[in-house]
């Protein structure tokens, strides 16, 4: 039999069987790799693997290993499909979520008045919920144009409903779980038993999507369906029977562009109408008995019989749990505490039907939802032949993931932010700023000296905040220019490509695609990559990512290189700062491989993930992305950086019997970092000062600078040699990520690893830093 | 020591408490598993 991997390009074939066991099997089939799915090779990475293949109307990633235990067979060649111009016939408005209609049959209980209504905002990665819950709520979560861009829940009120709570959930593609952040949403759907769901569905893709809502509709709790990127569907020729989707479905439909801030005050009037009457979808029994001779139909209604008494002991809706159960899934069977006889019981009910349907049970609970989604888009749906955003997505993607252009096109267009961001925007705006903090600087100083201010707090004002907390503000605007290109390429779709060509590179050295999004981000800051890790499906495979992050130089490291290039080597500037980049990637790489052969033993997860079309980013996103990243660097300025600076500068200028000191080596600082000194000196950095300004990096890593310009009293330049400025920029380079970073790393995967990765990160700084030294005292540097 | 040396003492305390109670409020914002009946990893109520 052939399989999905011998295909060549352009060829469609049809699903014979899905090979494999376990939750990847599952997630093959919850994307609609399911028998009798019609699927066309569409292209190989560059680098021959993974494949990007179309079905259901949208492009899906696999590696060939994967493509391998798919069982496909030829479609025979037909003739172009020719559907007649589809016309909805007129269908009665159900008129569900409505005053009057359903709830007029007096079967609703509505809620205690003055009960806050909490919602679950659920729908498939990157469909919009982000953009929906920042319409609902008016806050300003980020979006961004690849698969999991939420991986925590947020929450919110309604805007003109305080008495709502709204829960922004990470996508998920069914209700069995295959990534964490995907359990995220599971747990909460299931446990906290939110009074009503917000599914948002994507039209464009809407067979895939409505996948989801199925199994919703399984849970029988109050639901509204919003159809998102209705503008989308329309202004490329599609339309969708509204009234007609909404009878099938028996849930609310409500067409909207979150986007567009359309149908969202229609929305809400429906969501809260349903979750206030508590009005629960009119069906959820999607089987028929007709089709295959009813063999799942029987099935699931024999094996919902049998379990009832279980599933109403454990508060759990029976329809979900007897599907998981026919699915095999062992979390939902555990829970239910079935006796051996019920076990065996429902294992001959589920083999006869399998003998029946000829396929194997999670294919055929698959196989009967989407045949129901099927008719319902047949019926209901007029689809445009291919979408404006899709044929542009298709020309760009010849260069972007061509077999020849994607490598060169992602170097030239990495090595043009990082030539904007140090060379151009940045360090231009950079200079306008220093000249801006200078300033003021000189005018608080004329200001304390008109005033007589007390010559210590003078110098604290001056030497200690102003020379602290300035230096590192007039860096702000290099960060804010990396963030700003790093968001245009997030939000444009081009990072899942970069995932999809360096996905074999990756896995050379034990990771898969998906990793390089994390790493990607961490370039920006490694706190939000740390959190990003939760994408990824497997364990080792995050728990390996995490660990590599803090190789990617973040920009908080930014002002340490530009201050020191700037001070011993302004003419190779440029070429210092790609070399510390590289520095970083090299040693990451390094890492990995040891990892690989110790720590992480293993293969990488399979690349199965979504392309999204290429958006153009829309300005109000890029805009409030870096506003709140110029608000946090500020914020960090103004908190953390202070408090070190102050407390720098007390404990330099203060000896142990608290008289103030006129050379700091005899002040309390000194005295501490001596301790340290005997184990840095052999990487050149044993001066008491740089150790203490690498001890308040560890706060965060722009108080480097401040503290060496504090401790050095403002002459870095004449008091360092260029060797140490070249040994303290390798250090801080690799040395323990920030105490946020920590923070997150201990947030996702314990105490433990958190305290191994800030001895890992040092002694890897050390080792690197000892070699770097002997090289560059090789070549002569002094 | 003078009226202004008083003030901008004062001013730089405020500024420095402020510093120390955001800081530890921006480190106790948790990340969410999802079943809040059983963690309070978030630190929500």
């Amino acid at each position: 039999m052939e399989t999905l991997r011998s295909i060549k390009i352009g060829e469609t074939v049809r699903v014979e069987k899905v090979g494999g066991e376990g939750a990847l099997r599952q997630h093959f089939l919850d994307m609609g790799l399911i028998p009798g799915a019609e699927v066309t090779l569409v292209k190989y990475a560059p680098m021959g693997d993974p494949m990007e293949l179309r079905l259901h109307g949208y492009e899906l990633t696999l590696r060939l290993a994967d493509a391998e235990q798919i069982e496909v067979c030829p479609v025979a060649a037909k003739a172009e499909e020719v559907k007649p111009n589809k016309k909805h016939s007129k269908t009665d408005h159900p008129g569900l979520g409505e005053g009057g209609r359903f709830h007029a049959k007096g079967d609703g209980v509505p809620l205690e008045k003055g009960t806050v209504i909490r919602f679950a905002l659920v729908g498939n990665q990157n469909c919009g919920k982000t953009t929906l819950f920042n319409r609902l709520t008016g806050s300003k979560q980020h979006v961004g144009n690849f698969p999991g861009v939420t991986v925590d829940r947020k929450d919110g009120s309604i805007i003109g409903h305080e008495d709502t709570l709204i829960t922004d959930l990470p996508g998920i593609y069914s209700m069995s779980p295959y990534s964490s952040e995907e359990i995220v949403s599971r747990n909460f759907v299931l446990n906290e038993k939110p009074h009503a769901i917000i599914n948002i569905v994507d039209v464009t893709n809407i067979e895939r999507n409505l996948y989801l809502t199925m199994q919703l509709l399984e849970m029988n709790i109050p639901m509204v369906v919003a159809l998102n990127m209705m503008d989308e569907l329309t202004s490329n020729g599609g339309s969708i029977d509204i009234n007609q989707m909404e009878k099938r479905l028996g849930v609310p439909v409500v067409p909207i562009s979150a986007a567009k801030n359309k149908g969202i005050e229609e929305l809400v009037e429906h969501a809260i109408h349903v979750a206030y009457y508590q009005e629960r979808p009119l069906r959820y029994d999607f089987c028929d008995k007709t089709e295959n001779g009813g063999a799942v139909h029987r099935c699931l209604h024999g094996i919902s019989h049998l379990i009832e008494d279980h599933v109403e002991a454990i508060g759990m809706p029976l329809r979900f749990v007897t599907s998981k159960v026919i699915e095999d899934d062992p979390l939902v069977i555990e829970k239910l505490e079935l006796d051996q006889n019920e076990i065996e019981t429902m294992e001959h009910i589920v083999t006869q039907m399998e003998k029946e349907r000829g396929l194997d049970r999670s294919s055929a609970i698959a196989d009967m939802r989407f045949r129901f989604i099927h008719r319902l888009c047949d019926d209901t749906v007029k689809k445009p032949a291919e979408s404006k955003e899709h044929i542009r997505s298709r020309r760009i993607d010849k260069v972007l993931t061509g077999k020849y252009t994607a490598i060169p096109a992602f170097i030239l267009i990495m090595g043009l932010v990082f030539f904007l961001t140090f060379n151009v925007i940045g360090a231009f705006l950079q200079d306008i700023f220093e000249m801006g903090v200078d300033k003021v600087t000189e005018l608080t100083d004329k200001a304390l000296n008109h005033v007589n201010v007390n010559s210590v707090i003078h110098d604290l004002i001056i030497n200690g905040i102003f020379a602290g907390v300035g230096s590192v503000l007039s860096f702000l605007p290099v960060i804010v220019t990396l963030f700003f290109f790093l968001s245009m390429l997030e939000d444009s779709g081009y990072i899942a490509r970069v995932a999809f060509f360096m996905d074999k590179l990756l896995r050379k050295v034990g990771l898969s695609g998906r990793s390089i999004v994390p790493l990607l981000i961490g370039f920006g800051c490694s706190v939000p990559a740390v959190m990003s890790t939760r994408t990824l499906p497997s364990e080792r495979d995050r728990k390996m990512t995490i660990l590599l992050t803090p190789f990617m130089s973040c920009t908080a490291k930014l002002p340490i290189y530009a201050f020191f290039v700037n001070a011993f080597f302004p003419k190779r500037g440029g070429f210092i700062m790609v070399g510390l980049y590289l520095l970083g990637i090299v040693t990451g790489i390094l890492a990995a491989y040891l990892f690989k052969g110790t720590l992480f033993r293993g293969e990488a997860v399979p690349f199965v993930m979504e392309l999204p079309n290429y958006r153009l980013p829309a300005a109000k996103n890029v805009a409030q992305l870096l506003w709140e990243k110029a608000k946090d660097f500020l914020q960090r300025a103004f908190t953390v950086i202070l408090i070190a600076t102050v407390v720098v500068w007390f404990l330099q200028s203060f000896d142990t019997h608290m008289n103030m000191v006129s050379d700091a080596g005899d002040s309390i600082l000194a005295a501490i970092a001596g301790i340290f000194a005997p184990v840095m000196s052999p990487v050149g950095l044993g001066d008491w000062r740089i150790l203490v300004a690498l001890i308040s990096g560890f706060m965060a890593k722009e108080s480097v600078v401040s503290t060496l310009e504090i401790l050095y009293s403002g002459s870095v330049e004449t008091a360092m040699t260029s060797l140490s400025a070249g040994c303290l920029l390798v250090f801080s380079l690799l040395y323990t990520p920030c105490v946020a970073a920590i923070a997150a790393v201990k947030r996702e995967l314990g105490k433990k690893w958190a305290l191994a990765e800030v001895v890992w990160q040092c002694g890897v700084a050390w080792v690197m830093t000892l070699i770097i030294r002997a090289v560059l005292i090789a070549i002569g540097v002094s | 020591m003078n009226i202004a040396d008083i003030i901008l003492i004062l001013l730089i305390a405020a500024a420095l408490v402020f510093a120390v109670r955001a800081s530890v409020k921006n480190a106790k914002s948790g990340s969410c598993c999802g079943d809040c009946t059983k963690c309070s990893g978030c630190n929500k109520e």
